[in-house]
């Protein structure tokens, strides 16, 4: 059976969703996953939007401020409940990996 | 305020080269303020003090097909979101979107990847597709146009020429297109895509020129007083620009 796209997170998405766990606006997004990472996971606006647009559609996200044309965004019950699954998976991938690799 | 109007299509995967094109010419002294389009892009230039500014082009995957000029709330809220990030809308027509920026150091509009790659492909294949559907209708109204008998002949010759013009330039650009196809990871500078350009317009120049000496008719006659006062302006566009080349220099 082919995959949904959201079943599971893109490095992007996953720290996009950690981001928004305090309401924050698009630039403050990139700022915060820039420091967060040490530059690693750079968030490009044009990536950014449409990932913001596609998490909101699936409901992931939720607009709680519009300050002018700032949009802020929270994450949702959801969004949340996506974002643990997928902690939880990476924390066992690097349990099964660890007695082998470390 | 002095204006510059500059023909020339820039396709979406050359969109490099179009932003070192308005670089260059912010350098030389002309900033662009907008962008037209029938059939082939139409750049509005007006003059500025030389300077040095940092052009984006982005494509939109949504916009109006009907009233490409008009932003749609989609590309609105998306330039509200960029204005954060330090980019400045200048001008848009369908999907084409030009921002510009005083600093070099910004984040890219966009990571270059598959994904990128493919929304570029899509939307290069529309803008050539887009032609096709003229090209055909056009072709039709000449079978329909030569069956017709009427006083019109003389005339129908003229308006069938304009069509055969018409429809080469649609099929010229759909060439460009498949060149991408075929070498799908090379990156077009300025100086290829200038080249591509010129070729372009002196095919359609020729086309234009050579078979209007000789049709014989007082429309032909009015055709080439056109194609006269053409060259002229651009004689004239061309001196103004070393000109003004010479003056930044």
């Amino acid at each position: 059976m082919p995959k949904k796209q959201l079943d599971t997170l893109t490095e992007p998405m996953y720290y996009t969703l950690i981001a928004l766990l305090t309401p924050r606006c698009g630039i403050e997004i990139t700022e915060f996953v820039m420091t967060l990472t040490k530059e690693r996971v750079r968030l490009v606006p044009g990536t950014l939007y449409t990932m913001l647009s596609k998490f909101e559609s699936e409901k992931m996200i939720q607009e709680v401020h519009v300050e002018g044309r700032k949009r802020t965004y929270v994450i949702t019950a959801k969004g949340k409940g996506m974002l643990e699954e997928e902690y939880h998976r990476l924390k066992t991938m690097i349990m099964e990996g660890e007695a082998w690799l470390a | 305020m002095k204006k510059k109007i500059k023909y020339m299509s820039f396709y979406a995967f050359e969109y490099k080269a179009l932003e070192e094109y308005l670089r260059s010419m912010a350098r030389q002294g002309w900033k662009i303020v907008e962008l037209q389009s029938v059939f082939k892009n139409i750049m509005l230039f007006e003059k500025c003090t030389p300077q040095d500014i940092y052009y984006h082009i982005d494509y939109s995957a949504k916009y109006g097909a009907i009233e490409p000029q008009i932003a749609s709330q989609d590309q609105k809220e998306y330039r509200d979101f960029l204005k954060d990030y330090g980019y400045e809308i200048i001008s848009s027509y369908g999907p084409l979107e030009v921002y510009s920026s005083m600093s070099e150091k910004l984040l890219p509009l966009r990571e270059e990847n598959e994904q990128s790659e493919k929304d570029m492909r899509k939307i290069a294949l529309k803008e050539c597709l887009l032609h096709l559907p003229y090209a055909m209708s056009l072709c039709v109204l000449i079978i329909l146009s030569n069956l017709t008998n009427s006083i019109f002949a003389n005339v129908w010759l003229f308006i069938n020429y304009c069509y055969a013009l018409m429809i080469m330039s649609m099929i010229l650009s759909v060439f460009p297109y498949l060149h991408y196809l075929l070498h799908k990871k090379e990156k077009y500078d300025l100086k290829t895509v200038m080249t591509r350009i010129r070729i372009h317009q002196i095919i359609l120049f020729t086309t234009l020129v050579v078979p209007m000496l000789f049709i014989n008719e007082v429309l032909g006659w009015i055709g080439i007083a056109f194609e006269i006062m053409f060259i002229l302006r651009k004689l004239y566009t061309w001196k103004q620009e070393r000109k003004s080349l010479k003056h930044t220099r």
